[in-house]
């Protein structure tokens, strides 16, 4: 995983903005580099003074406040801004919709630009929905004929976040099946 | 907002946006003794320079007491692991004797004993044998003269092999090669798949239809010895001819049944020959602990798409012309189809280079193979790649459930040039990538077949 300071303050952000762990979005040994992509792409596309106002506020955040408070003055000090909103909000849409809008708030009949097909089918849309686009399925094959599970797994996977829900015993079963990235024998 | 799940934060951003607009938008560019067994028990390499790798036993697993801690790191630890596989698969049948030592530096391999699939999955239904033999009777022309030199004696189920297979994955297309010769393909079995298949009755479709939940088994643990976990081998072969430009001393040769199915469209009657066959392309597939996803190793010939290493003067790739402009790349010759006519050469290009970590690694490996004899035919092969899962799923017993069941693998993408021809690329779910494919594979019971489709083929017993 890559020591930029950008690299882990946007995945930083973007955990608490997604309310997706850290490690599902730039796992350790990660042979997609999303997160990666993503940052190259606000580098690119975002207005630079406000991103990297963005991303400097966050460091702050992670270095002033305990875990718990994090989210709150995530929404307090960087979505409720004019000018840092904004990134914010598009770096919400970047990981669950794949789309970089330039209008905000976004007109998908005006705007609207898929980063890359590897962006499209990792949106987490698509797993926050328990789906998959169109075409692409990484279930094993035969799926389809057998139930979906109850894998609402956010409020145990992301135990920094307060939630006002409470994890059933199958959520719980479920967060502590997920694989690990380095659950491997010998690493 | 931030302080729900993520379901909802979910609502919100589709509510907050026409979700139609996703479409909508731009996309931005019980057998027998195994000779895996005897390996292993035998456990004894045979002579090979003090500091070579090369061993006749077939590892495992990936080896990483190295502690890998990142991507490419694990990814040399699967590579060499390939190179492993790669040299003790090819190792002689002959245990005494080591992985091309002989005067032409060409031998007999042990994967070559492993049973054929078109042997395990019988007319009928019926119960394959590890020495079951169901030949084409057009290739049946005992007394030929072939046939009765000694020299096939001693690898008589090499020699005997049945090449039925020209076509590629999906349909896609047969390879030729610049003579104008269609690329024949095999797949072989290690008893370790096959007899997880002959005891659970998986060769018919009865006894698929009543199994839960096929899983293929692993190496067991070390020490104890006899398994080196299920393999399942994809080979490609063109027919050599010396007398029109091939250079038979760089590459592993049988001498094989060449057949030729009947077809109706177009017209072709079945045929067989004997010829002798070049190895050009070496898929492997082994299902490890550390990847329930299976490791998926690639191997090709390196005068391929270009010509390779220590090339006399004037020897040409086998699948590109270096002279035609005009030709289209990577793209299957037109149909009709039929294996008996010569056709229109394939012009190859391989889209995705090797990487230089693995041109290095198989510089090193090479090198191994020509300290043995210079003669060494095994030199002139080279890993493409490594795939495997860089998130294995947890569990021993694969679940439509799992999250993300293929594993996230690395690379994304892998293609051999002889072998997926014509989906090589990047594009997900289109372009060639072992683990996304073969996670579509099931069972006719309609189930996952756990990464195999070779139990596609099994036959109904209701029609005996």
């Amino acid at each position: 995983m890559s020591t930029d300071p950008n690299f882990t303050n946007f995945v930083g952000l973007s955990s608490i903005l997604t309310v997706y762990p850290q490690d599902q979005l730039a796992p350790a040994i990660d042979s997609t580099g999303l997160a990666q992509e993503y940052l190259n792409w606000m580098t690119k596309h975002a207005d630079p003074q406000a991103f990297q106002q963005t991303l400097t506020t966050y460091a702050n955040i992670a270095a002033n406040f305990p875990l718990p408070q994090q989210p709150g003055q995530v929404q307090q000090q960087i979505l409720a801004d004019a000018t840092m909103g904004p990134i914010g909000r598009r770096i919400i849409r970047l990981w669950y919709l794949s789309t970089w809008y330039t209008s905000e708030p976004p007109d998908p009949n005006l705007d609207g630009q898929v980063v890359s097909m590897n962006a499209y089918t990792m949106g987490l849309a698509w797993d926050a929905a328990q789906a998959h686009p169109m075409g692409y399925s990484e279930l094993h094959f035969g799926y389809w004929a057998v139930a979906p599970p109850n894998n609402d797994v956010s409020p145990n996977q992301f135990p920094n976040v307060n939630t006002t829900s409470t994890p059933s015993p199958e959520a719980v079963t479920a967060a502590a099946e997920r694989p690990t990235a380095l659950q491997r024998g010998g690493i | 907002m931030l302080n729900c799940p993520r379901r909802f934060v979910s609502f919100l951003v589709l509510s907050s946006i026409a979700f139609a607009g996703l479409w909508a938008c731009k996309t931005a560019p019980s057998g027998p003794a195994s000779t895996d067994q005897a390996k292993s028990l035998g456990a004894t390499a045979s002579p090979t320079p003090s500091s070579s790798p090369l061993s006749s036993v077939i590892p495992g697993d990936a080896d990483f007491s190295d502690n890998p801690q990142t991507i490419q790191q694990i990814q040399h630890d699967f590579d060499v692991f390939s190179w492993q596989s790669f040299v003790a698969l090819n190792w002689p049948v002959n245990q005494s004797q080591t992985i091309g030592s002989s005067a032409d530096g060409d031998n007999p391999t042990v994967w070559e004993t492993y049973i054929e699939a078109y042997q395990v999955f019988l007319p009928n239904g019926q119960a394959p044998s590890w020495d079951s033999r169901n030949i084409p009777p057009a290739c049946t022309p005992t007394g030929s003269p072939a046939a009765k030199l000694p020299v096939f004696q001693m690898t008589m189920k090499v020699s005997d092999q049945v090449l039925d297979f020209s076509q590629q994955a999906f349909g896609t297309g047969p390879l030729i090669d610049q003579r104008g010769e269609y690329v024949r393909y095999a797949i072989n079995l290690n008893l370790d798949a096959f007899n997880y298949i002959l005891n659970n009755k998986l060769y018919s479709k009865e006894g698929q239809a009543n199994f839960a939940n096929v899983a293929f088994p692993i190496a067991s643990p070390s020490p104890s010895p006899g398994t080196s976990g299920s393999m399942v081998l994809k080979t490609a072969w063109r027919i050599l001819d010396a007398t029109k430009g091939d250079d038979l001393s760089r590459y592993h040769k049988i001498d094989a049944y060449v057949y030729n199915a009947p077809s109706k469209n177009p017209p072709v009657q079945p045929s067989c020959e004997r010829k002798t066959l070049g190895l050009v392309g070496f898929h492997v597939a082994h299902k490890t602990a550390s990847a329930p996803q299976w490791v998926w190793s690639t191997f090709e010939q390196v005068d391929n798409v270009q010509v390779g290493q220590n090339a006399p003067a004037g020897l040409k790739p086998s699948f590109f012309n270096p002279d035609c402009t005009n030709c289209p790349i990577n793209k299957p010759p037109p149909k009709p189809w039929n294996p008996t006519v010569k056709t229109t050469p394939s012009q190859v290009t391989r889209v995705a280079p090797l990487d230089d970590a693995t041109k290095q690694l198989n510089a090193q490996w090479q090198g191994f193979l020509s300290n043995v004899n210079t003669k060494s035919v095994w030199q002139y092969y080279e890993l493409v790649s490594t795939q495997w899962p860089t998130q294995p799923a947890p569990k021993s017993t694969p679940s439509p459930y799992d999250p993300h069941p293929t594993g996230a693998p690395a690379p994304q993408f892998l293609a051999n040039t002889t072998i997926e021809t014509y989906i090589q690329g990047k594009v997900p779910n289109t372009s060639s990538s072992c683990i996304m494919c073969h996670n579509n594979a099931g069972t006719t019971a309609g189930k996952f077949s756990d990464f195999s489709y070779l139990l596609q083929r099994a036959q109904s017993e209701k029609s005996k």
